[in-house]
């Protein structure tokens, strides 16, 4: 208490003297301090400070319970504005308390939120400054900016950790966001910021966000930079781009097929091998008609005539092709050269413009009774999913060879390409990454891990797609019983998430049992039983 | 489960009990669960080789557990607790195996032979405590009083400007003669004094406010013939002697719909202390509930969660300025809404004249209808302001930062209804209250 009273100035004296003591500052009562009267004062200086302390603390303290009235008390944002959406239920919120307090229920997070968002439902405010908390650490997409709302994005406002919402709803627009993060130049100026100042992730985010708003800004902020970047993010941010790649972008690619760095140049063949039109694809189909010629004779199966490839030739390296390469299958050059060239050209292009008209079912056939069949047919397959085409995925299930899928066509970088696929060529997509022999438990794990990043319909897999999966799982599970192996948690925790809870039924009754058989795997059946449960109950409360 | 989530944590003996619980309250970590509407019971695979057998008498609720911790209960009892709260399907119902029914039947035995005990034998009385070690305590006080002026004597005439350059080990030594001295609460005075010490700026402001006190209490205790019996009970509980809850159950309560408003725990050396704070919708009085735990004793389970009302008797314990208080009796629970709270200068002006009555109340309970809490500049403690008067008070160190957070996130600067705990200087929010709905922070 410091307001100069009566009070208060017996109080600072008695304070004077305490501190250095009543032998050298005796203290002598003034002031409020006169209001305590004795019959016979002490005559220890020591005991009449004590008494008077006493006597003036309480005075002191019940003299300080008062409001303060001066100082600022308004924040700079203001009010929180209303929403008007109704928060989820205190059931459903338990769940998400539940999932928020548990990081290996973190997966379950972004069924939640797309569950919350469906239902009209917002996040109760008390659990916001929890999960935003988690949003920093986790990328959970335009679901959370949608599912915080307008109370999120004050609370952003008003704690610079969570500003990365903000940033978020401009990276990936959303309906209903607070404002259009993408009209106007403010919005380019905060775009331009970011792209400038943001971390690796955050930057690939923007990027990708501005592609799917078909924004020009993209392109132009990549190559206001591009000379700045490390090879490493140049090669990211290549892959990034050709998602949405347009044929208009391609003096840019054509380009970058002159960097030094081989990723960046790899990434950049492989956009303009799917740009009809670009003076790379050209030179890929007159290379195609060059190495295969279809031969359909008036009786029996069409043919293939393969022309091998000059390997002394190096026109491929400059349009992508890594001649340094191992292959896992064991390919020579001259296959190796003819795999990239099949592996550049759209399938459709054997079956419409090879000059022979034959059907895919044929070509692939004539394709795996070749002498060049290794070669060829991984090419193939390589084309089918880079211009996903859903007829040759089908027809080229054949798993052992997608383990030699050359970068960017490996697990992770096929996740992109799946963007582009529709339902059935992701089932079949998602089939195929599955059936790749694994020899151990960690190549599943990885197949797994690509398939929880698919952009399924919130990250929930095809029921047809689930049962492959338990079908490996419990194969595994028997196979193993025996061998005291450790059952990875984190398997079992990205089953529980992706399976569809249609399942459950099916599971209980035949997968899990399966697996029963393994003692071992008693704990890991159950993870996923019990992340089903989990999941069905979330989605009731959530609903109700 | 006649359990809330609240209650079944607040048996837990420590935070990190509570986090194993939750962690095991999962149906995967279990198996030959069961429930027969007295007793829950089910097997924990742990680090050892053969499963923990877990057991619970619901009527307690008592716990048995063949895993080695010494707290009680241990993470397995709360994991399935919680558990047949949150999924009761994982605890189906079925007959009590053998080692359940063991023990269900000696302890009801037990129970038997207690009754049987109880009503062959009338309960000792207070009376029974002799004259004489009252009186050998009175004397130990006397000394212990004595020797702690002395003390207090030598302290200011030296002055205490340089006192924490020096060894703090003399309020140790004070502190241990007072208990030995069967002064326990007072006691406690020096050990708030030597927190003081290191309190950081304006510590010597609360090290005099403590000293003043302590002296206050001294003096009072040796005048207490002269003070009013009220008064009397409150020094003589600030010394270190209690009120037998059977005395304080004897006297007269207030019946009254009590609305379970806010709820706070601290720890006194191992020992967790849960404050729960009640308000009398009808009467608008606002009173204290103490729930003791301690990680090696079974826990009592607490009558009520926050957020609850119950019609029922409420006794005060003697005091000049009454707010602990003893539920005398506890009829019904009682759908309310939330409590009605008036503007923050009237609760503080209601703190001030507690304190004028009562010097050594501590902690005073306060809560306001319209307030919301700001943040202003960072490192700043933070503030609880009046909507519309612009009134405030700083916030508690105490606070966590969390709960502050869920606190600005329920408010968004908007009016909204907050209680909590006052210790004169700075306001912790506990639960906080506004459209958007009840929070406990």
């Amino acid at each position: 208490m410091r307001d100069g009273s009566e009070l208060d100035q017996a109080w600072q004296t008695l304070m004077r003297s305490a501190l250095l003591g009543s032998d050298r500052l005796p203290f002598i009562p003034s002031g409020a301090s006169e209001a305590l009267r004795f019959d016979s004062p002490p005559v220890d200086g020591a005991l009449l400070l004590l008494k008077h302390a006493a006597f003036l603390a309480p005075l002191v303290r019940a003299g300080s319970m008062i409001p303060n009235r001066s100082g600022e008390t308004q924040s700079a944002g203001g009010e929180a504005p209303p929403d008007n959406r109704p928060p989820a239920n205190a059931r459903a919120a338990a769940f998400l308390k539940q999932i928020l307090a548990a990081p290996g229920r973190f997966l379950l997070l972004s069924e939640w939120l797309a569950e919350c968002n469906e239902a009209g439902k917002r996040v109760p405010v008390d659990v916001l400054p929890d999960l935003l908390d988690v949003g920093r650490r986790r990328s959970l997409g335009p679901e959370l900016a949608r599912a915080v709302g307008a109370r999120g994005f004050w609370l952003a406002s008003q704690n610079p950790c969570w500003s990365y919402i903000i940033d978020q709803a401009l990276v990936e627009p959303y309906p209903g966001a607070p404002e259009d993060l993408f009209a106007g130049n403010k919005t380019e100026d905060q775009a331009r910021r970011m792209w400038n100042t943001a971390g690796k992730t955050m930057r690939l985010q923007l990027l990708r966000g501005l592609r799917n708003a078909k924004s020009p800004l993209a392109l132009a902020l990549v190559q206001e930079t591009w000379d700045g970047e490390a090879a490493s993010e140049r090669a990211e941010i290549m892959t990034a781009l050709g998602e949405c790649a347009n044929a208009g972008e391609a003096p840019f690619y054509e380009k970058a097929l002159g960097e030094r760095a081989r990723e960046v140049r790899q990434a950049a063949a492989s956009i303009l091998m799917t740009l009809p039109g670009s003076a790379l694809s050209e030179r890929c189909l007159s290379r195609a008609r060059a190495l295969v010629r279809v031969v359909k004779p008036l009786l029996g199966a069409p043919r293939l005539h393969v022309a091998p490839p000059d390997d002394q030739s190096t026109d491929l390296d400059s349009d992508g092709f890594d001649r340094s390469e191992a292959s896992a299958a064991g390919l020579g050059l001259k296959a190796r050269m003819a795999r990239f060239i099949v592996g550049a050209i759209p399938p459709a292009f054997w079956t419409d413009g090879a000059g022979a008209r034959v059907t895919p079912e044929q070509f692939v056939a004539a394709a795996r009774a070749s002498d060049w069949s290794e070669a060829i047919v991984s090419g193939l397959r390589i084309a089918a999913i880079r211009f996903a085409d859903p007829t040759m995925l089908e027809l080229l299930v054949d798993p052992r060879a997608t383990a030699d899928l050359p970068w960017p066509l490996n697990t992770i970088g096929a996740v992109g390409l799946a963007r582009r696929m529709d339902r059935a060529q992701r089932v079949s997509f998602e089939l195929t990454l599955l059936e790749i022999p694994s020899r151990s438990l960690s190549g599943l794990i990885e197949r797994v891990a690509a398939l929880a990043q698919l952009p399924t319909e919130r990250g929930i897999c095809d029921i047809e797609v689930g049962r492959k999966f338990m079908e490996i799982l419990t194969s595994f599970a028997v196979k193993t019983r025996d061998s005291g192996m450790r059952q990875p948690r984190r398997l079992a925790v990205m089953a529980g998430r992706c399976l569809p809870i249609e399942m459950t039924g099916e599971l209980e009754e035949g997968w899990l049992n399966s697996m029963l058989v393994a003692d071992r795997w008693r704990e890991f059946a159950g993870e996923i039983q019990d992340s089903l449960a989990f999941r069905r109950n979330m989605i009731e409360e959530i609903k109700a | 489960m006649q359990f809330t989530e609240q209650q079944i944590l607040a048996l837990a003996p420590d935070l990190a009990s509570v986090k194993a619980g939750r962690e095991l309250a999962r149906p995967v970590k279990w198996s030959a669960t069961g429930f027969d509407g007295n007793a829950l019971w089910g097997l924990c695979q742990g680090s050892g080789a053969s499963p923990y057998r877990t057991q619970i008498d619901l009527a307690g609720p008592a716990f048995k557990c063949s895993c080695p911790s010494r707290k009680f209960p241990c993470k397995h009892g709360l994991g399935l607790l919680l558990l047949a709260l949150s999924q009761p399907e994982a605890v189906p119902p079925s007959v009590e195996p053998p080692w359940v029914r063991e023990w269900t039947e000696a302890r009801a035995a037990k129970e038997d032979r207690t009754v049987d005990a109880g009503t062959e034998r009338p309960a000792p009385t207070r009376t029974a405590r002799s004259e004489k070690s009252i009186a050998a305590r009175e004397s130990k006080i006397a000394a212990g009083l004595e020797q702690l002026e002395l003390w207090l004597r030598d302290l200011v005439r030296s002055g205490f400007a340089e006192i924490r350059s020096r060894s703090l080990k003399p309020f140790d030594e004070q502190a241990a003669r007072l208990v030995d001295a069967q002064a326990p609460g007072l006691a406690r005075f020096i050990t708030e004094m030597r927190t003081a010490l290191t309190s950081g700026a304006g510590w010597e402001e609360r090290f005099l406010d403590r000293l003043g006190l302590t002296w206050l209490l001294i003096e009072a205790y040796r005048r207490q013939e002269n003070l009013p019996d009220d008064l009397r009970s409150d020094v003589r509980g600030l010394m270190g002697w209690n009120q037998s809850q059977e005395a304080v159950l004897e006297r007269d309560g207030i019946v009254d719909v009590w609305h379970v408003v806010a709820a706070s725990a601290e720890m006194e050396d191992k020992l967790t202390v849960q404050r729960f704070w009640l308000l009398g919708l009808g009467t608008g009085k606002a009173a204290l509930f103490l729930h003791f735990v301690h990680p090696a004793a079974p826990a009592k389970p607490v009558p009520f969660a926050v957020g609850d009302s119950f019609a029922g008797e409420v006794v005060y314990y003697e005091s000049a300025q009454p707010l602990r208080c003893l539920v005398k009796s506890q009829e019904t629970t009682v759908i309310t809404g939330a409590p009605e709270l008036g503007s923050l200068a009237d609760g503080l002006a209601e703190c001030a004249s507690r304190s004028a009555a009562l010097p050594w109340l501590t902690i005073q309970p306060l809560g306001a209808a319209a307030v919301y809490p700001f943040l202003g500049e960072i490192d700043c403690a933070g503030r609880i302001v009046e909507h519309e008067t612009g009134l405030w008070l700083p916030l508690s160190s105490r606070l966590a930062p969390a709960a502050l957070w869920r606190l600005v996130a329920l408010s968004g600067q908007r009016p909204t209804a907050i209680f909590g705990e006052f210790d004169g200087g700075a306001f912790l929010p506990l639960t906080a209250w506004n459209d958007e709905g009840f929070v406990v922070l």
